[in-house]
């Protein structure tokens, strides 16, 4: 119950921080009628249109109405397609979102056994490679990886497809490209994390009990290591849809990404306007899925 | 040396914590900035002269290079070299400036919610907070540049308008750290002046893990900004940028490679140089969370 | 003579360095602890006594190794085991508790999974039922009234006392000859250290259960030891029953631990508190043992035996 509460109270600020932000980004853009009307049109058709819209409404009842509207889900329709822009957005989401989730877990299987392997042979030959492979791959930019794997296993070993999502191949190449950063992240993260749970008493504790180690680290390192990570897993949760914005145009990936791209150069604002408010709540919920697991995690905070 | 000086004391802190990464980090970061600023005189060939006779020439030592343009020619003849020279002045600009700019809202709101802690002021600031952190950085400055021009000055601004939060974040807790520390707690209760106890206990307190954060950020704001010219949401051609060039060369990877290639090592290379640079300053500066990450 | 539990010989202890020079943290130490005794080692931090017990245990991290020496427990030296055998021993045949209580319990699991840890390690065969009844049986031996439920919780859930009770429970599971206590007491604050103390006792009475006791804390060991090493940097200095050493305590440094004994009558010299000595005690450092008596033994130098 309390973590409803809390979760409530988290929610809800931010969306209406989240809705003062774009709705005054669009009021200050302004002008979607010239956008709407014919390059013929008269002023008289402006005025008409523009009372029509509400556009003469002071801010706050134009604040209103967009809220009131934002809770009934209408974003109102996309200029370029004519549709509701929300259903747009609904359409190419599960594609952005299996690119994120299949980048997560290639993170995940590649990040917990070199992070854990590092900090266990650490300082050792490998664990420098280990090391230094995870911060090279938070300095490469994303869609230059994605160019460069496109270069070498669809150009020069044409292995994978360069664009599309039709069939599971077509997941590696993007999905790779995507989860880099946050396995270099993560790697980094599990290293440092495992290693501060390696100091601790209790794994000391387990070891004089005679238990195998290999149990040692699984059962009384890794579990304790977990936490920290799992919640900067979170935080990143939204670096990491952004980053699908960019991944996805380098390779023709049908999702949000592409979508919000045509929709800014068309600017298409109602289809913007869904999209940011449809990956905001997905990074909420995202945290809220993160807070939940962490108290799963922890029966420090479940059992307080 | 004046102990007294918490500059003059963060400087010997960070010389008596020799790096050799770290001196890679700072000789190579050195470099980057000074061919951007030297670019006009430098370069090699007019980077933005196009010219049909000289397209797609590969780097030297591949067949069908020379030696007269090193890295190659892209997809209407100009010099990639030259290019990327004059590429890291945009690069540079922004990172430098977006910081200046996300830094300075940072920590005069970080120092205030801080300072304030637990009033409504502190509730508003860090809600403000949180709804910014929970969009990815890349889709706020997306939807921005959407409603201003792009260009140099919207980039510099709206990466600077909306990565001030993680500042906040820290500074607000570095500074409810320091508050709970007993010879603060003292100088409180002696009666000591805000400003003093600002200037003298806190921001000398807070300063060092500022600068941590800061040099990460300038890597940071140069990614998203080469992302936005990856995107051609970012500065407009004629002006060059590493991401735009990476951008040319996307539809020319199958033939030549070297287009996209060179200016996507740019990029990593100047990041690396800086994160080289950030470790080294975090060792120094903060070894607290030296060891918390439990990094050599 | 009775074969001894556990016998130290000549054991050194070294770690590397960054200047790839070796630390000696324990140098030359030898001792034994027979079946059913309190052995307490004394010194201050840094003195070896804790590398000295993580040595017997084979738990020496971060590079630290045995360079010379033979741990016996019984007869079978413990440093030529193979890591398999080495597991068998510890936690069934000898057992530690640590100074922290905690942070010695893992703090994600409940406090029945951590003491069927160690049952399950040694004895694979014992039904899930059995364990259970064997996890509460094991925190009412060491005195915990509300022994169910404290098996449901997690450490966080229990006092310093509470968590130090269980690892007493953890470590005596299997029924080891041998308890390493290393400063168990320290971190508890006064009443819970008595109960503690006389609880260890009292383990050691009823199973015949040998201690190795370390602390700093000398009015500690007056309570449990049966004989007392004194340790400073990573020597033996002095070795003798509790009584010869309470009544006639021989080196400089022993009597200077006396000396810092808080007493009631608080007449304590706040000067011999004073390390400014140092250098007189580091003379003494090489010299070789002298009996005094059949337990008792001392390093001195030729000079100060003359003297006294």
């Amino acid at each position: 119950m309390a973590f409803l509460k809390r979760s409530v109270l988290q929610i809800v600020p931010t969306l209406f921080i989240l809705t003062l932000i774009v709705f005054g980004l669009v009021y200050v853009a302004g002008d979607p009628v010239s956008m709407m009307l014919p390059e013929n049109a008269t002023a008289e058709d402006r005025a008409l249109l523009e009372e029509a819209l509400g556009l003469n409404d002071p801010f706050f009842v134009q604040y209103l109405n967009y809220i009131k509207d934002l809770i009934t889900g209408d974003f109102g329709n996309s200029l370029q397609y004519r549709e509701p822009a929300l259903q747009l957005v609904m359409e190419r989401l599960p594609a952005t979102l299996t690119l994120s989730l299949m980048a997560m877990g290639i993170a995940i299987i590649i990040s917990i056994p070199l992070g854990i392997y590092a900090a266990l042979k650490r300082n050792s030959f490998l664990d420098f490679i280990i090391s230094g492979v995870s911060i090279l791959g938070k300095a490469m930019p994303n869609y230059w990886i994605g160019i460069m794997l496109i270069l070498f296993f669809a150009v020069m070993l044409p292995i994978f497809p360069v664009s599309g999502a039709e069939t599971p191949i077509h997941f590696v190449l993007p999905s790779v490209t995507l989860g880099v950063a946050l396995a270099a992240e993560m790697t980094r993260l599990i290293r440092g994390s495992v290693l501060e749970v390696l100091e601790q008493e209790f794994v000391q504790t387990a070891r004089s009990k005679g238990q195998k180690e290999f149990i040692v680290v699984l059962r009384h390192v890794f579990l304790n290591s977990l936490i920290p990570v799992v919640t900067i897993v979170g935080i990143q949760f939204p670096q990491l849809i952004g980053g699908a914005i960019v991944v996805e145009t380098v390779f023709s990936w049908p999702g949000v990404g592409r979508l919000l791209l045509f929709s800014i150069g068309a600017s298409d604002m109602a289809v913007v306007q869904a999209i940011v408010f449809v990956i905001a709540l997905i990074t909420i919920v995202a945290n809220l899925i993160t807070d939940a697991v962490y108290r799963i995690l922890d029966p420090q905070i479940k059992y307080k | 040396m004046n102990t007294n000086n918490p500059l003059a004391r963060m400087v010997a802190k960070i010389r008596n914590n020799s790096s050799p990464l770290g001196m890679i980090g700072l000789v190579i970061f050195a470099i980057i900035v000074l061919l951007a600023i030297f670019a006009p005189w430098i370069v090699p060939h007019n980077p933005f002269a196009i010219d049909a006779t000289k397209r797609l020439i590969p780097p030297f030592w591949v067949e069908g290079g020379s030696t007269t343009y090193i890295l190659g020619t892209d997809h209407v003849g100009r010099d990639i070299l030259s290019r990327l020279i004059y590429g890291g002045r945009v690069s540079l600009l922004v990172g430098l400036f977006a910081v200046i700019i996300s830094g300075a809202i940072g920590l005069l709101l970080g120092l205030l919610s801080g300072y304030l802690g637990g009033t409504w002021v502190d509730h508003v600031l860090m809600r403000i907070v949180d709804a910014i952190l929970a969009i990815p950085t890349l889709l706020l400055v997306l939807v921005a540049v959407v409603v201003f021009e792009p260009g140099l000055m919207t980039l510099i601004l709206v990466i600077g308008l909306t990565s001030w939060p993680q500042y906040t974040r820290l500074v607000r807790g570095e500074v409810l750290s320091v508050k709970e520390r007993e010879y603060v707690q003292l100088a409180q209760t002696l009666g000591t002046s805000h400003t003093y106890l600002l200037s003298r206990h806190i921001l000398p307190n807070v300063v060092s893990s500022f600068i941590v954060v800061a040099t990460i950020g300038i890597a940071s704001a140069i990614l998203t900004e080469s992302s936005l010219s990856f995107l051609g949401l970012g500065v407009q051609p004629p002006d060059i940028t590493w991401g735009g060039m990476l951008n040319d060369g996307r539809n020319y990877i199958a033939t030549s490679w070297w287009i996209a290639t060179f200016p996507g090592l740019a990029i990593t290379i100047t990041v690396l140089a800086i994160t080289f640079v950030g470790d080294w300053l975090r060792d120094a500066l903060d070894p607290r969370l030296k060891t918390r990450r439990g990094w050599k | 003579m009775t074969e001894p539990l556990l016998a130290v010989d000549h054991l050194q202890v070294q770690f590397p360095s960054r200047d790839k020079r070796e630390i000696t943290v324990v140098d030359d130490v030898s001792f034994h602890v027979n079946k059913g005794e309190i052995l307490a080692i004394v010194g201050e931090s840094g003195s070896g006594k804790s590398m000295t017990s993580l040595a017997i245990m084979g738990l020496l991290k971060g590079g630290g190794q045995v360079t010379d020496g033979t741990i016996e427990y019984q007869g079978r030296n413990l440093l030529t085991l193979s890591k398999k055998e080495r597991r068998k021993v510890n936690g069934r045949e000898m057992a530690m508790i640590f100074q922290e209580p905690m942070s010695s319990l893992n703090p994600m699991l409940r406090i029945k999974t951590q003491i069927a840890e160690t049952l399950r390690i040694h004895h694979p065969e014992l039904s899930k039922k059995a364990i259970q009844e064997k996890v509460v049986d094991l925190l009412r031996q060491v005195e915990i009234a509300d022994a169910e439920s404290v098996a449901n919780r997690f450490p966080h859930q229990l006092s310093g006392g509470m968590r130090q009770r269980v690892m007493i429970a953890i470590a005596i599971a299997n029924e080891p000859q041998l308890l390493i206590a290393d400063e168990p007491t320290t971190a508890l604050d006064v009443t819970i250290q008595k109960q503690i103390l006389s609880l260890l006792k009292d383990l050691n009475r009823k199973n015949g259960m040998g201690i190795v006791f370390i602390t700093h804390d000398l009015s500690v060991v007056a309570d449990i030891a049966d004989r007392v090493l004194v340790m400073r940097k990573g020597k033996i200095v002095e070795e003798a029953t509790v009584f010869e050493l309470f009544d006639n305590p021989q080196h400089p440094y022993t009597i200077r631990l006396l000396k810092a004994m808080p007493t009631l009558d608080m007449k304590t010299d706040t000067k011999d508190l004073l390390p400014e000595e140092t250098h007189e005690l580091d003379e003494f450092e090489d010299a070789p043992f002298e009996q005094l008596s059949e337990t008792h033994f001392v390093r001195r130098k030729e000079a100060a035996r003359d003297e006294s």
